[in-house]
């Protein structure tokens, strides 16, 4: 994910749970990976989303670039 | 009929490994039959298999099932030549573990299937290469239901590998004292303070290890949450590519440049080379231990000679090279493994019967160890008796090199320390190896002071 916009919607789930308080307890790890995946797994479907939708245009556009060398190329 | 269950093989209620006449066997219970008919009719395992990411089996009658009354199936896999451990494997190889894992992982998704299992000791190399060796890590896909290897895969793979690039690389040890992987809290205090800017640790460890405290109490209801397979596989991208970024240079430590700084002429190296061939040739060693390897220089004379060779060293920085090498050139022969021989790999897990010691794991038909003795001599004072005792008990074939107290290298090492060390002569030398070994031959190497000599067990009465 190069795109430093692509980055913002993630960075702003991740702090929202970084800033989030301490429970009282440590019982279960397995309980807060299960509940935290289904937050960070919209996040990266976000995020692999956007880079997808991202490739398509460039590919679109170097397609075209690429296709007016070519016509350029002929003789 | 008396079955041997293997200790680690216990968690699983799916199945379990035994062996039996001298074969390894896996039986697969009733209560894994959807899931496992899921795995062969869905067409991963063949494709796995052919790919090199699953270790192949070969199904057996259910005459050797170990527990009749529940079995569904008995399997043979492909025996692995030697089960090394996460704490054993050098960085690169440890990445390639991981990726292997999130490979399979992906590939199950695409055929409807599921890891159920993201543990590090379900691989192991093969040949050069990471294969997954628990043929019952596999569960049929349920739509919207999260990974349950997620949390298992940070504390196997992301977590140790992110401390080994971004902290130092030895905190890989950290997976021999915990089992089931390094806990994620431990993990994120480590770790520097920018790794929380990194996108990747950021979010697997950080915020992941945050959400671990943060829910510790909370009573799970893991069926309301819910993972599009679109979500799934986005997060299999996303751990890939955090593995992928972490790195490590192998650079600055002890044995780097080793090489380099020998004290052995050409011509002697060249002598040293070829006297290592002849001897090993003459005992006609199928599997070698190469104990304190360096990066391999003598394990690839073993390997030219077809033997299969696994290469000890100490230092994270040669195994690195060797692994980097052996991976460049597609070697199949050489199993570069980090193993500290005066504090070799402990018996660990449930009643330590988890996780063997690493001469429980194997016995090679010969093991070499060249320019090693004074190092444990002299650097760690271990008597030439005791050092003696211990190499009689890996193998009945031994190649070592005798490095006089005259040598310079060994001169370096007395330079800063007094010299209690009376015994460590080449009579005191004869004597200690006497006990166990007797000799079968012995030269010079070339023009230097040292001495190859090949060795072969004396049985006891």
């Amino acid at each position: 994910m190069g795109n430093g916009r692509m980055r913002i919607v993630p960075g702003v789930v991740v702090c929202t749970l970084w800033l989030s308080s301490d429970a009282l307890g440590y019982l279960d790890p397995g309980t807060g990976s299960f509940i935290f995946q289904a937050v960070i797994a919209v996040v990266c479907g976000a995020g692999l989303g956007i880079k997808m939708f991202w490739s398509r245009i460039r590919a679109a556009f170097s397609r075209k670039g690429k296709g007016d060398s070519d016509e350029r190329s002929k003789p | 009929m008396t079955d041997k269950v293997d200790a680690a093989s216990f968690r699983d209620p799916s199945g379990f490994v035994y062996g039996r006449d001298g074969r390894i066997l896996r039986q697969v219970n009733q209560s894994y039959k959807t899931h496992f008919d899921g795995l062969i009719e869905s067409g991963l395992y063949d494709e796995l298999v052919a790919d090199g990411l699953l270790v192949s089996h070969e199904e057996m009658s259910l005459a050797y099932a170990h527990c009749g009354e529940v079995a569904y199936k008995v399997i043979a896999p492909k025996v692995v030549p030697l089960i090394s451990y996460p704490y054993e494997w050098c960085f690169s190889a440890f990445c390639d573990a991981a990726l292997c894992t999130l490979e399979i992982q992906r590939r199950a998704m695409d055929r409807g299937m599921c890891l159920k299992d993201a543990s590090a000791y379900n691989i192991q190399f093969v040949d050069g290469e990471p294969v997954l060796i628990d043929t019952l890590s596999f569960e049929l896909y349920e739509d919207g239901r999260p990974w349950t290897a997620y949390r298992q895969f940070c504390q196997h793979f992301l977590g140790p590998l992110s401390l080994m690039s971004r902290c130092d690389v030895r905190l890989g040890q950290l997976m021999r004292v915990y089992l089931d992987g390094v806990p994620l809290d431990l993990v994120s205090s480590l770790l520097p303070g920018r790794t929380r800017l990194n996108l990747g640790l950021g979010m697997h460890i950080h915020a992941h290890a945050r959400a671990q405290r943060r829910y510790a109490g909370v009573a799970a209801r893991s069926g309301e949450r819910r993972v599009s397979k679109f979500g799934l596989a986005a997060l299999v991208d996303s751990l890939t590519l955090a593995i992928r970024r972490l790195t490590w240079r192998p650079e600055g430590t002890e044995w780097g440049g080793y090489y380099k700084n020998t004290n052995y002429a050409a011509e002697d190296m060249a002598c040293k080379r070829k006297l290592v061939g002849d001897f090993l040739s003459r005992i006609e060693a199928g599997t070698v231990w190469d104990v304190g390897a360096n990066i391999g220089e003598f394990s690839r004379t073993a390997m030219g000679l077809g033997a299969s060779v696994v290469s000890f060293d100490i230092d994270p920085a040669a195994v690195e090279k060797n692994y980097l090498a052996v991976r460049a050139a597609g070697e199949r022969g050489i199993l570069p493994l980090l193993i500290d021989l005066t504090n070799p790999s402990p018996a660990i897990g449930w009643a330590n019967r988890e996780r063997g010691t690493i001469a429980e794991r194997g016995r090679p038909d010969a093991v070499m160890a060249l320019a090693l003795i004074h190092h444990l001599a002299i650097s760690n004072n271990v008597p030439l008796a005791m050092t003696a005792e211990y190499f009689a008990s890996l193998s009945d074939r031994l190649i070592i090199e005798w490095v006089p107290k005259t040598d310079s290298q060994v001169q370096r090492l007395l330079a800063t320390r007094e010299d209690i060390f009376g015994e460590y002569t080449q009579a005191g030398f004869e004597a200690a190896f006497g006990t166990h070994f007797e000799t079968l031959t012995s030269e010079r190497v070339g023009g230097s002071q040292r001495r190859l000599y090949l060795m072969r067990g004396v049985r006891k009465a």
